[in-house]
């Protein structure tokens, strides 16, 4: 209920904004990926509430699982390609998890990941966009040995958008693809629908189904830079964030 | 007699032509001879950080970084900077106000097609020596440059600690820049400063007034690492033309290495203001790479709207 009204709360206050974006600082739904992308030039700093049912069931659970949040930055060099980086925070006590005497528990350690999506196949006419993208691709060092590989996936894209006289309706189609067992409820097919309202083109309402979820949500561009976006998932917990945008070119 | 007629209005109008081109050409090159200044006093900022510690999420190091560069003709330049700890988590050594640069350097060039600088004096990274740096455009996608200096350790953040000035260090490479989209490549390798052989290959994106680069890197000391890396020109992108100028430093630097390697592949700067976009000889010379695109700071004259 407390999460529900913070949603219409911010839907509320913002209501001369619109825009789109995801938690792991790139283009797409909500927590699906999309084939949708930034326009060449773009670039975004900001932050993000992750509830505790938003993250993965590893590496958020310290003597439970917790509400975090992250900070991220992106680029779209080229209007094909979107590069970003993202940095978690992941609680543990003071002076690590090898602490003798009891210490202070806090947000002390971080998981951090780079994300790239390329789109070799621009939207067109009768066709959709297609993208192919991952998250955390570097642990696959051989250095690393698989530990924190808690955002690690995969996955491939299809984006088409269909104007209804002013509005925008837009469906989105994904495969992907988590590496590790804990996040596998989040595999297979997903996707979800957008509208894109006529009267406020900065705004963009999604519902989207994440292989264990459904998600509603919305996101706001305002004033030319700032991007705000808002969800409920499961219809229950809110997570979102704030990033300001800036075009570089 | 018509003809004749004919040819001198031909002949008449050309020279108007060229008279006017004349004109007009000449407040344009007195703009461009004003626009560099004998003294500039300028001042930017140092981000450092790092991740050592499980009860700190950042250690962060911020430094004032203000500097001077006398420019005294035939493309000569005296430059200094000093270091002024603002917020500092790194320790006791790096508290101190002190000297970080002061480097004399000139330039040379032969037709636009080799480019020459030779710096000595106390460079960054607590380096002291001598450097030279080498740059051939062989077209107008791909150039050749080189590097090679003879530096010892010199520093003053914990009273005055010197070594002999025998470290050689050196590295070659080539740039390819894909004008259409303002994308340059590089491949460099060689002996970097502490030591160790390393390859490093980057791909930036030039954009207006910024530039964002990603690196992977292979070294003898740290094996193998990549990261980012951002450009950013500082505003105000129009000057007045002064011959003492102050501003704020060109330019804000800013690299995150993915596994934070401290002495893999790093070389020290011979310039205060020295980075990825401007590259080391003058832009109004050398015009290859990311100087042909428009410059970032126009001199207007005396501050008046040209």
């Amino acid at each position: 209920m407390k999460y529900s009204f913070l949603f219409v709360l911010l839907f509320v206050a913002w209501t001369t904004m619109v825009s789109a974006q995801q938690y792991t600082s790139m283009s797409g739904l909500i927590h699906v990926p999309s084939a949708e992308m930034d326009e060449a030039g773009e670039a975004r700093i900001g932050v993000h509430f992750l509830n505790r049912e938003f993250t993965p069931d590893e590496g958020f659970d310290y003597e439970g699982k917790y509400h975090t949040w992250n900070h991220y930055l992106s680029i779209t060099p080229f209007s094909w390609l979107e590069i970003g980086y993202t940095c978690t925070l992941q609680k543990a006590p003071k002076g690590g998890k090898e602490s003798v005497e009891p210490a202070r528990v806090g947000f002390y350690q971080k998981d951090r990941f780079f994300s790239v999506k390329v789109r070799p196949l621009k939207e067109g006419k009768y066709y959709p966009a297609v993208a192919i993208g991952c998250n955390d691709p570097s642990r696959t060092i051989s250095d690393k040995g698989g530990y924190g590989r808690y955002f690690m996936n995969y996955y491939v894209a299809m984006s088409k958008h269909v104007r209804l006289g002013q509005h925008e309706l837009g469906g989105h189609l994904a495969y992907r693809h988590y590496k590790v067992e804990y996040n596998k409820k989040w595999n297979g097919v997903v996707g979800g629908i957008t509208y894109r309202p006529g009267f406020a083109r900065n705004l963009r309402f999604i519902v989207e189904y994440t292989g264990d979820d459904v998600n509603l949500g919305f996101d706001w561009k305002l004033w030319k830079h700032v991007l705000i976006q808002s969800s409920l998932q499961d219809g229950k917990y809110f997570s979102g964030g704030v990033c300001f945008c800036m075009n570089l070119l | 007699m018509h003809c004749v007629i004919a040819h001198y209005c031909r002949k008449l109008k050309t020279a108007i032509l060229l008279l006017a081109g004349t004109v007009t050409c000449i407040p344009i090159l007195h703009a461009q001879e004003i626009v560099q200044p004998r003294v500039e006093f300028f001042a930017g900022a140092e981000l450092h950080y790092r991740d050592l510690f499980h009860n700190k999420v950042y250690e962060v190091l911020v430094n004032l970084t203000p500097g001077v560069k006398w420019h005294f003709g035939d493309r000569w330049q005296l430059a200094g900077q000093a270091i002024v700890p603002v917020y500092n988590d790194y320790g006791d050594r790096y508290k101190k106000v002190r000297l970080n640069m002061a480097v004399l350097s000139k330039e040379w060039d032969w037709n636009g097609s080799q480019f020459l600088k030779v710096s000595g004096g106390l460079f960054g990274m607590e380096r002291y020596g001598l450097d030279v740096k080498w740059m051939y455009p062989v077209n107008r996608w791909l150039a050749l440059d080189a590097q090679v200096g003879v530096t010892g350790f010199c520093s003053m953040a914990a009273d005055w600690e010197c070594s002999k000035m025998e470290r050689v260090t050196g590295l070659a490479g080539m740039n390819v820049y894909l004008n259409k989209v303002n994308t340059e490549f590089r491949l460099h390798g060689g002996r970097y400063v502490y030591e160790d052989y390393a390859v490093k290959a980057e791909a930036m994106r030039h954009f207006k007034h910024c530039t964002v680069a990603l690196y992977a890197q292979y070294s003898s000391e740290g094996e193998e690492t990549g990261g980012f890396k951002i450009v950013m020109m500082i505003p105000p992108y129009k000057r007045k033309a002064r011959k003492v100028m102050v501003r704020p430093a060109s330019n804000f630097r800013l690299t995150y290495d993915m596994n934070g390697l401290p002495y893999a592949a790093k070389m020290y700067t011979t310039d205060p203001e020295e980075n990825e976009r401007e590259g080391n000889f003058d832009r109004n010379r050398l015009k290859w790479g990311a100087n042909r695109m428009a410059p970032d700071f126009m001199v207007k004259e005396g501050g008046t709207k040209k």
